[in-house]
């Protein structure tokens, strides 16, 4: 057969699998715009919309009012400086524990890594507020760890940082966050071929060099996804704050949560929701560009 | 002569078993030395202990006449191709060959004209900025040769490299290897599998099985004077016979006999006799040959260059002939009655 009429034979046929793939994936499309697409339509135009504080009637639209709200008030600006500081911090530090535990799982750990690897997801069998209900008790100014630490005489007093404030929100979210983020970490450092990280070795490269130049740049992915993971709740969370984070560690999440919620403010609400979103797409471009994301994963 | 590589007792244990049981030999500076043997043999064990990826349990290893043991693998002066090439899949061309200079912080403008050298030296020019996904198999392996030789090592390790390859292709590598090794002119020693690839491209030839060595020679002697049954058998297979000897002659039951070439092993009573398949001649009549047997074709393969034949004799025993296709009148059909001779000379006797 020759190519042209190998063409001519195929060509129905790949259309006939188009149309099957297209439909297998409609489901998908439509569940997703009916589940995500439309609240989120719904958030951006209330947000340039004002709403009568109590009949709910729209007074105005478009009105840039709602954002002018969030940027012209520092008590705002501070609680989103916070949030954005407080997500970094947590990535940064879930994802650095997390890929110490997969590293360690993955090169040091000979039998059983599996099970071990398991063995870190066990806190999700606790429900995440039975978890931070649990931490509640612990931390506080007369809490858990506290008073134990002035009954057996070692501290004086409280130790402030251990109360309800923003150091213990990061303290908590690090905590519940990374055992989730090994996954990922794990998946691609054990992907790595074993024999390139001898062909550094035998080019000279010390183990230490080994991991900056080949190790750690092929475990990338992995990395990659796990930022991901931790950045994007974090940065929207309201439940960690609201329960250990006192007056101080507040978060944008809890904003709007009282904006939707307790000031039936859904406008102004919706105009934080949507700073939160441009934030998070933001974030993502840029760790895509950076990374070069596309480039990196089709040269493994 | 310089010893480049020198191994002396060096036995390598896996709990009970025994990987490499005492091996003991010695490289020569500039040799295509070649590791041989079938898989499980202990020759990728003997490579990983030389660049330093497992330790002996015994024995030592000297590289220059220096010893080894407590040099790890970053610090020894021999550079690996590894079986799967092992090319770093995030970096391009440049980046892979320059790798080992880097490390050894070598300047940017030196580094720069030795990676154009190498590129020159395995005819792929202009290649620095590829990604290694972009290249075809054959490239891949001139890239890796040339990443582990732009270290300038004392010694090159070649771990099976070409297994991958299709059979063409192979071919045109092993020519390539042979080339490179004549320009660059460094030590080389190979692990294979493939007795062709052996025989072809090395100095020296150094035959294991089941951990041991069991023969060290050149291509020549290990393929004409093997002096075991294994390497008669392992180096392009072989055609046994065992008989009593009686002057100047084997004595086979049921078949008669075999003469040989008089030599130093009279005084053992039974013989066992190596005769290759090509050094065989096959016809209707045959003349000039100092024996000559009767025989059945029971099989046949036309294979191009030459034509094997199993032919069973009156002895019940099945011998492999392979006769050259040149000067051939036809190919004998199954069930032919033919005549199989070979010359005394062509009869090896294994100790």
């Amino acid at each position: 057969m020759n190519p042209r009429e190998k063409e001519a034979s195929q060509s129905p046929k790949t259309k006939k699998i188009e149309l099957r793939g297209i439909l297998l994936v409609v489901p998908t499309y439509l569940w997703l715009i009916v589940t995500f697409l439309i609240p989120v339509i719904s958030v951006l135009m209330l947000s340039f919309a004002e709403l009568h504080p109590v009949t709910k009637n729209i007074v105005s639209f478009p009105t840039m009012n709602n954002y002018l709200t969030l940027f012209t008030n520092l008590d705002y600006v501070v609680v989103l400086l916070r949030t954005l500081l407080l997500t970094v911090a947590v990535t940064i530090s879930s994802v650095g524990l997390a890929y110490a535990v997969a590293y360690f799982i993955t090169f040091k750990i000979l039998k059983n890594k599996y099970t071990i690897l398991l063995a870190f997801q066990a806190p999700y069998i606790a429900s995440y507020m039975m978890v931070l209900l649990a931490w509640r008790l612990l931390l506080g100014r007369s809490g858990v760890i506290n008073s134990l630490l002035m009954s057996m005489g070692l501290t004086s007093g409280p130790i402030e940082l251990l109360g309800y404030n923003a150091f213990s929100v990061w303290l908590v979210l690090t905590a519940t966050w990374f055992p989730w983020l090994i996954l990922p970490i794990f998946v691609s450092l054990e992907k790595i071929d074993r024999s390139l990280l001898e062909a550094s070795q035998d080019l000279g490269a010390s183990p230490f060099t080994t991991f900056l130049k080949v190790t750690f740049p092929l475990s990338l992915p992995g990395v990659f996804v796990a930022i991901l993971f931790v950045f994007i709740p974090t940065i929207g969370e309201f439940v960690a704050p609201a329960v250990v984070g006192g007056t101080t560690g507040l978060m944008f999440g809890n904003l709007i949560y009282d904006f939707f919620l307790k000031g039936f403010r859904w406008d102004i609400g919706s105009a934080f929701a949507v700073c939160l979103l441009c934030i998070v797409i933001l974030a993502v471009l840029v760790l895509f560009r950076k990374i070069g994301f596309e480039k990196l994963m089709e040269s493994l | 002569m310089k010893i480049d590589v020198e191994l002396k007792n060096v036995t390598k244990k896996y709990g009970e078993i025994v990987a490499v049981d005492d091996v003991s030999f010695a490289v020569e500076r500039g040799q295509f030395f070649s590791l041989l043997g079938p898989s499980g043999c202990g020759k990728t064990t003997t490579l990983r202990m030389i660049s330093g990826f497992e330790t002996p349990t015994e024995g030592e290893i000297f590289i220059e006449g220096k010893p080894m043991t407590n040099v790890p693998p970053f610090k020894r002066p021999t550079n690996l191709v590894f079986q799967n090439l092992a090319l770093f899949p995030h970096m391009n061309v440049f980046d892979n060959i320059a790798f080992g200079l880097r490390i050894k912080k070598v300047p940017e403008n030196e580094i720069q004209k030795r990676v154009k050298e190498m590129l020159e030296l395995v005819r792929l020019p202009g290649y620095e900025k590829r990604k290694i996904s972009q290249l075809s198999g054959g490239e891949k392996q001139r890239i890796a040769i040339v990443r582990a030789l732009v270290n300038r090592p004392a010694v090159l390790l070649l771990d099976e490299p070409l297994g991958p390859l299709d059979l063409k292709l192979r071919e045109e590598m092993i020519v390539e290897l042979k080339r490179i090794k004549r320009e660059v002119g460094t030590t080389f020693i190979y692990v294979t599998h493939d007795q062709g690839e052996a025989l072809t491209m090395s100095d020296k030839i150094v035959v294991m099985n089941k951990g041991k060595v069991v023969q060290i020679g050149t291509p020549m002697e290990i393929y004409e004077k093997p002096k075991s049954k294994f390497v008669a058998d392992f180096i392009g297979g072989t055609n046994f016979f065992e008989g009593k000897y009686t002057d100047g002659a084997v004595e086979v039951d049921g078949l008669g006999k075999i003469s040989i070439e008089s030599g130093a092993h009279v005084s053992k009573k039974t013989l066992l006799l190596s005769v290759k398949p090509e050094k065989i001649c096959i016809g209707k009549k045959l003349k000039k040959v100092d024996n000559i047997f009767d025989g059945k074709v029971t099989e046949s393969f036309y294979q191009g260059r030459a034509i094997t034949y199993k032919v069973l004799l009156e002895n019940d025993s099945l011998i492999t002939v392979v006769a050259p296709s040149y000067g051939m009148e036809r190919v004998f059909g199954i069930g032919e009655k033919v005549k199989v001779g070979w010359n005394k000379e062509d009869a090896r006797v294994i100790t």
